[in-house]
């Protein structure tokens, strides 16, 4: 079984050049916890997560590497997350994408796609060999709802 | 053990072999090209490679009580920062001042100051630069004077102790001097010096640090107490502190070096962080601590002890230490004055602890023109005085000043290497002038 007979093909994506509230209205419209972004010609770039997302809420110190651990002291309203948020809602979503993904491609056998998902993804996205052209996603659901098709 | 250079490859001369070696490895350690650690085990490894020393030789070398101390010293710090108690100092020093910018200006430099007396500066500036971006965010005002502030003090704060700063622990190491030694020498032109450059800070941003009410009142808001995150861990851990700082006073009178109470102190907090749990959960902790050891610069003394040695044994550190003596007419005076200076210059622009590391047996070998080792101490303490205040000299003077600004790079507000030069060379001038003139009441009226 490869990944290109159970991959969802067409994924849902962002580009590049979408802003960041573009970004969190898709997520929160499709429900999803990452996305992954191509470039106008549907290149594969990388991925935006709910995880990064968050990162932008909070006050840089917590965000950043090495930043503060322990954080029961604070008492964070409702208008500093809302200002932190605004501050960057217009902004593309270039600089918060993450590039370092692992890709499958469509005739790569399905167990490295489960093997993605159980080390370090919810989605695992299926690229074109040559082209590096975003064509499938694969997460936990898509494999499962496979399964159910063969029973 | 056989004598420097009788197995030397090709049959080169040792003492042009392990010179051309080991200024090859300060030129890549200046370069910055090569991570420090490597650079410096391949120099070593290279010296025993090509015959100068053989292995026996390299391994004398290596001063263990150094490594001991400063291994005892990150576990300790690594199981008592668990308990969140010096973000609990940051945010009470700071809203004891009522989170007026100012107040805080000088408070968090003098808590940096502190913390850097009794840790090393990286692990100061790794707890206190986090609180201070997250409290200048919160005021409003910018990071600049507070991180700048905190780079300096935590130099100088370092300066004081025998365990505050790693030049520190090779010099007590070496000549034997104990941690009373360091704060009876060093303590009160340390807080001289300190003072001297809050104030000058002081008079440069203070009138410009203003802030509201409102953001005033989010810092205010701050519940201290809740940064304590383990009450018993932190009650263990002020215990085991205060006993090993106590062993190091006591260090000459229990005839301890300072790397074995380190060392201990750290295996009986080990000992308290895992008492009663499990087994599986006891090696998970010991696991924890032992990957905060940071190895990478435990190797780097181990390989730097190494390099000295060679080029010690080669005869080399004999033949600068002559130079030094007939450059400074074997006057101790000038010898301490010349030691102080360059020490400060050069640990502006290389790493101070293969500098210190490469001074040491160099003023030993010229401890005998000098006058012996009694009349040497002005020039260990000048020394001491020169290294860790001449980190403040540039952005690479020392790591912790690396980190800090890879700190506000990360925040969004970088330190350009020129602006920082600025101020840091005028603080480093004022430092050193301040050391030179302690030295010479102290020692030479």
């Amino acid at each position: 079984m490869d990944c290109s007979t159970i991959m969802r093909s067409p994924p849902t994506r962002l580009y590049v050049d979408n802003t960041v509230q573009e970004a969190i209205d898709l997520l929160v419209e499709r429900h999803m916890y990452n996305l992954p972004v191509v470039d106008r010609d549907e290149i594969f770039v990388g991925e935006i997560s709910t995880r990064r997302l968050i990162g932008l809420m909070l006050p840089v110190s917590l965000s950043m590497e090495m930043g503060l651990k322990h954080t029961g002291f604070m008492r964070e309203t409702r208008e500093e997350l809302r200002k932190r948020l605004d501050k960057v809602s217009d902004q593309p979503i270039t600089p918060y994408i993450a590039t370092d993904i692992t890709v499958v491609y469509p005739d790569s056998p399905l167990i490295d796609a489960l093997m993605l998902l159980y080390h370090k993804y919810i989605r695992v996205p299926v690229v074109e060999r040559d082209s590096g052209r975003l064509v499938g996603g694969i997460s936990f659901l898509t494999v499962l709802r496979a399964l159910e098709e063969k029973d | 053990m056989h004598e420097a250079g009788q197995g030397v490859i090709l049959g080169l001369d040792p003492q042009w072999l392990s010179s051309s070696i080991f200024l090859a490895t300060y030129v890549l350690l200046v370069s910055d090209r090569v991570n420090r650690t490597v650079i410096v085990l391949l120099g070593a490894g290279l010296m025993i490679l090509t015959g100068v020393i053989d292995q026996q030789q390299a391994v004398a070398g290596v001063d263990f009580n150094t490594i001991a101390l400063l291994t005892g010293m990150m576990i300790l710090v690594a199981i008592i920062q668990r308990s969140g108690v010096f973000q609990f100092v940051a945010i009470w020093a700071t809203k004891r001042v009522g989170a007026d910018p100012r107040g805080i200006l000088l408070m968090l430099a003098t808590v940096t100051a502190l913390f850097s007396a009794l840790l090393d500066n990286v692990t100061t500036v790794l707890l206190i630069v986090p609180v201070t971006l997250l409290i200048v965010d919160k005021l409003e005002v910018s990071p600049y004077p507070f991180l700048l502030a905190e780079i300096f003090a935590s130099n100088i704060g370092g300066t004081a102790t025998l365990i505050g700063d790693p030049p520190n622990i090779l010099i007590g190491s070496a000549v034997g001097f104990s941690f009373t030694d360091f704060v009876r020498e060093l303590g009160l032109v340390v807080i001289v010096i300190h003072v001297v450059v809050l104030a000058l800070l002081y008079l440069l941003w203070g009138r410009r640090l203003t802030t509201s009410d409102e953001c005033r009142a989010r810092v205010m808001a701050f519940q201290e107490k809740d940064t304590i995150t383990d009450f018993r861990l932190l009650r263990q851990s002020l215990v085991v502190l205060a006993m090993v700082i106590g062993g190091f006073m006591a260090a000459e009178i229990i005839q301890l070096e300072s790397g074995s109470i380190a060392l201990f102190g750290a295996t009986v907090l080990l000992l308290l962080h895992t008492l009663g749990r499990d087994s599986r959960s006891q090696s998970q902790r010991v696991h924890d601590i032992f990957n905060e050891v940071e190895w990478s610069t435990l190797a780097f003394f181990v390989g730097l002890f190494v390099l000295v040695q060679a080029v010690e044994v080669s005869g080399l550190l004999a033949l600068l230490g002559q130079g030094l003596v007939d450059f400074t007419g074997g006057d101790v005076q000038v010898t301490a004055f010349a030691t102080l200076w360059l020490a400060a210059v050069s640990s502006a622009i290389i790493d101070n602890i293969p500098f210190v590391a490469t001074m040491i047996p160099l003023l030993e070998t010229a401890t005998p023109a000098l006058g012996g080792s009694e009349a040497m101490a002005p020039v260990w303490w000048a020394l001491s005085l020169g290294a860790c205040l001449g980190g403040n000299g540039s952005l690479i003077g020392a790591t912790a000043n690396v980190i800090v600004a890879g700190f506000a790079e990360r925040a969004g507000h970088p330190i350009g290497f020129l602006r920082f030069l600025l101020i840091a060379v005028p603080v480093m001038l004022l430092s050193v002038v301040i050391a030179t003139a302690y030295l010479y009441l102290r020692h030479f009226v």
